[in-house]
């Protein structure tokens, strides 16, 4: 008796939160987040790696078993996501369209209009190391295939980029399943610019309209900036996990939110939070795209 | 063995601890404050009790607006809190008068993500962001010489993991661990710094934490092998390291492990579903002894105490823990 007194004691008459997890970069933010949702009671229903202690990184060795991992997603559905990884521009020699001087853009980045760069940006993604150091260091939209690589992931965070400028996979699990899935309850999208680029602003926000949308808003080093600035928000507690829009859909709930995630961020960096449409950002909020 | 843990709530974000002159006084950074406070006088706070830190509260304001980009450090001789700020450390007596001495550093930059110092208290060793491009940036480190003040930046160390920074006593230089991957470099704050890989695990790398004690910078890295969690540690020398046959940790998955700075035994993290155990492992693996962790308590970070051989600190999010280790 005793037994099934514990197992069900804090968890009954609560529904059940599933999440799911894709990670393409150094794997600490979704460890992170990971252990508190299983604190929680929520269940992680990722494909293939769900069952593990650990949510494990989308390179090298684990490729093969991950690009599977990706394409059984989108046969999931989930109450949270987070995807987390490098993020950026298609190619790096797009920051060429860019220059303010028309010159090519120098190391320092003086002459780079990021304002340009983050508002007129078409395709942008999530990728990992070997499209990081491969297409994207190396290949243009002339000459998409420099650097290709057997062991590239790319997931496409705006439009897919056409075939005459992009000829890798750009699927993004999270998007696809859209088409079936009911809508998740938020996401985290844990990486540099991921709320930066209007047009993948306007490409999340449009699959997922009533979603709360967690990002940073401009480079970041590292995923457990995010994580950290998430865990140690006051309102981000079971509650808002459970059912962030009965309180983000509250006045000023969404500034309140974002205000909490910016006093636990880097102070030389910025996060933000999309909601029904609308960007918040530290002393802003406007409509997202 | 045995483990006396005891854990208490913290009503703001809790950010990072030191000690400070003995293993019953802290220095805790919780939201944008630094405060002083006596263990004692909050560790028997009742489970549902938050601690609120402030005036009039358990602890001492050291010092505010502090962000978690805004490095600090104990200096060990004088016990003053060391705070990075842009373009100047703020030096700080934490018991003591409240008056911030200002010590000028050109280029310091606004974020400071770690920090450092050697046992003479004249250079602070930073991490600190370099930007790559539009969509990256890296950490690196920067040595403040803080006799002359003028900040040495090193050019070759680059991770995307979080960074811990130690000085090795026994080889007199400082060591720079990448927690991701267990790499670490070696730095004499002059020369260019040398790469030493992490082990070639059975598995992958998921978690890495170094130490620095009588023995010099011993590395302990976590990796995942068939679904089991196994350790493997090595002994950091000049230019390798000398890493010893893995081995399983048995049980729940182990998330973190963390070796005590004079003895070969291991405070781990283990979690199983909603549950999470303290334990202490020795150097097969074999768990010595363990106690579990409230789940309003939960822990994401586990410090040896540099003083007191039998006490480990632990801290969340929004809790702060100590465990007492006894035969």
């Amino acid at each position: 008796m005793s037994e099934v007194g514990r197992d069900v004691s804090n968890t009954i008459a609560k529904a059940p939160i599933t999440f799911a997890m894709i990670e393409t970069a150094d794997s600490a933010d979704c460890n992170s987040r990971k252990g508190q949702w299983l604190a929680y009671g929520f269940k992680d229903v990722t494909p293939t790696f769900g069952t593990q202690s650990s949510v494990p990184s989308i390179n090298g060795s684990m490729v093969p078993k991950g690009r599977q991992m990706l394409k059984d997603m989108v046969n999931v559905s989930a109450d949270w996501y987070m995807v987390s990884g490098h993020h950026g521009a298609l190619y790096s020699s797009d920051y060429g369209n860019y220059s303010s001087d028309g010159n090519p853009v120098k190391d320092d980045l003086s002459n780079l209009d990021s304002d340009r760069l983050y508002d007129e940006e078409e395709y942008c993604g999530f990728f990992n190391e070997a499209y990081h150091e491969g297409r994207w260091e190396q290949a243009s939209r002339s000459s998409p295939d420099t650097g290709s690589s057997a062991n590239e992931i790319y997931l496409r965070t705006t439009d897919a980029a056409p075939s005459g400028i992009a000829t890798h996979e750009q699927d993004n699990p999270v998007f696809d399943s859209t088409a079936w899935a009911p809508a998740p309850k938020g996401i985290i999208i844990s990486a540099c610019n991921t709320l930066a680029y209007k047009s993948a602003r306007k490409t999340w926000s449009g699959y997922f309209s009533n979603a709360v949308i967690i990002g940073p808003n401009d480079r970041i080093v590292s995923g457990t900036w995010v994580s950290n600035a998430i865990a140690s928000a006051q309102m981000t507690n079971e509650a808002f996990w459970r059912d962030p829009q009965s309180i983000l859909d509250q006045p000023g709930m969404c500034e309140q939110l974002e205000k909490q995630l910016t006093a636990n961020f880097p102070s030389s960096s910025s996060i933000g939070v999309m909601y029904k449409g609308t960007l918040y950002l530290p002393g802003w909020s406007g409509a997202a795209f | 063995m045995r483990i006396d843990l005891k854990a208490v709530r913290i009503q703001g974000a809790l950010h990072g601890l030191h000690e400070s002159r003995d293993a019953d006084h802290l220095i805790v950074h919780s939201e944008r404050s630094l405060f002083a406070i006596v263990w004692a006088a909050v560790q028997n706070t009742p489970e549902g009790v938050a601690i609120s830190l402030g005036p009039e509260r358990p602890g001492k304001l050291v010092a505010t607006d502090v962000a978690v980009d805004n490095a600090w450090v104990v200096e060990p001789k004088g016990q003053r809190v060391l705070l990075a700020r842009e373009g100047e450390f703020e030096s700080i007596d934490p018991w003591g008068q409240p008056e911030a001495q200002k010590v000028k550093m050109a280029g310091l930059p606004r974020g400071t993500f770690a920090a450092a110092i050697d046992p003479e208290g004249a250079h602070v060793l930073l991490v600190v962001v370099r930007v790559i491009n539009p969509d990256a940036a890296n950490y690196g480190v920067a040595l403040a010489d803080l006799a002359n003040a003028r900040l040495i930046r090193e050019g070759t160390i680059g991770s995307g993991a979080d960074l811990e920074l130690l000085w090795d006593n026994r080889l007199r230089t400082w060591v720079i661990g990448d927690t991701s991957k267990a790499t670490l470099w070696r730095w004499d704050g002059a020369r260019p710094a040398v790469r030493i890989a992490g082990p070639a695990a059975p598995g992958p790398v998921h978690a890495a934490s170094f130490v620095a004690g009588t023995e010099g910078v011993i590395v302990s890295a976590l990796f995942t092998h068939n679904g089991a969690t196994g350790l493997i540690a090595g002994q950091a020398e000049m230019d390798r390291a000398v890493w010893q046959p893995p081995v399983a940790l048995p049980g729940p998955p182990v998330l973190m492990a963390k070796r005590h700075p004079a003895q070969a035994i291991w405070a781990c993290m283990s979690q199983a579903g909603t549950g999470q155990q303290l334990q202490i492992r020795d150097a097969a693996g074999k768990v010595l002894a363990e106690a579990a962790v409230r789940p309003a308590t939960h822990l994401d970070n586990l410090i040896w105490s540099p003083i007191s051989p039998n006490r480990v600190w632990g801290f969340g999010a929004r809790a702060l823990a100590a465990a007492t280790l006894s035969e």
